[in-house]
């Protein structure tokens, strides 16, 4: 599962590298989604999408598990969401676009590298 | 009259972080009164470019476009423990201000993200007056 997340981020920067912002854009979605999933099935959260919505909600129960120790979900889930609302209508300017991958990025490989 | 540059940030900061406040007083107002959501979104997103405005003036600089605040805040979290946090949720803030203009938030993802933006500006704030 993880590795998925990591290939998506993989293929999201190949996609960056070539310019083309929408695909990379849905793809680091798609990591930051396979994240949560992993997230999810480490700590036998129960979820039945992975929506934004849902993933507030494997967010909400991570933070309320003493046993996860490490940071706030909640505010992880924007840089992903952003890049998603950026692939259904190219919202974002290049300097939210840079800071959005590099801070959802960050997250996926912080999770992974635990 | 302000008589050199430093002073001048600081009143520009001063400005900027009741500017902030406003903002925010009046999205809350907007949503509990009106439940207008596409309004009190634009307004907080406002509320939290002030705030990295303040910070920056305080420390001699006067970020312009949105650039400018994103290179801000970067140098703002580089200096906090929760740096990365504050850089998300900024990001909450900008879902807001793209919802103002597309309305493509449901009900739960516009409460999600505002509550983040929030704890975005409390925590701006909380550094602006420790570093008044």
């Amino acid at each position: 599962m993880g590795k998925t997340a990591l290939e998506y981020v993989d293929a999201s920067k190949r996609e960056q590298a070539a310019g083309n912002h929408i695909k990379a854009a849905a793809l680091m979605w798609q990591a930051t989604q396979a994240t949560f999933a992993a997230l999810a099935d480490a700590h036998g959260v129960e979820y039945s999408g992975l929506d934004a919505l849902e993933l507030f909600a494997i967010a909400d129960a991570l933070e309320a598990d003493p046993t996860v120790n490490r940071r706030y979900y909640g505010s992880a889930i924007a840089p992903g969401s952003l890049l998603k609302d950026h692939a259904e209508m190219d919202v974002l300017e290049d300097c939210q676009l840079e800071l959005a991958y590099e801070t959802a990025e960050q997250f996926i490989r912080e999770c992974f590298d635990d | 009259m302000t008589s050199n540059p430093s002073e001048r940030y600081v009143e520009r900061a001063n400005r900027h972080e009741a500017r902030a406040r406003n903002y925010r007083r009046q999205a809350i107002l907007m949503l509990e009164r009106d439940s207008d959501i596409d309004c009190a979104g634009a307004l907080l997103y406002e509320s939290a470019k002030q705030c990295i405005n303040a910070i920056a003036n305080q420390g001699g600089g006067n970020p312009g476009t949105i650039g400018g605040k994103i290179n801000a805040l970067r140098q703002v979290a580089e200096s906090e423990t929760d740096g990365t946090v504050l850089m998300e949720n900024w990001q909450h803030a900008d879902k807001l201000h793209i919802h103002a203009d597309r309305g493509h938030l449901s009900a739960g993802e516009f409460d999600r993200s505002w509550q983040q933006a929030q704890a975005f500006i409390e925590s701006m704030l909380n550094i602006y007056s420790r570093d008044a």
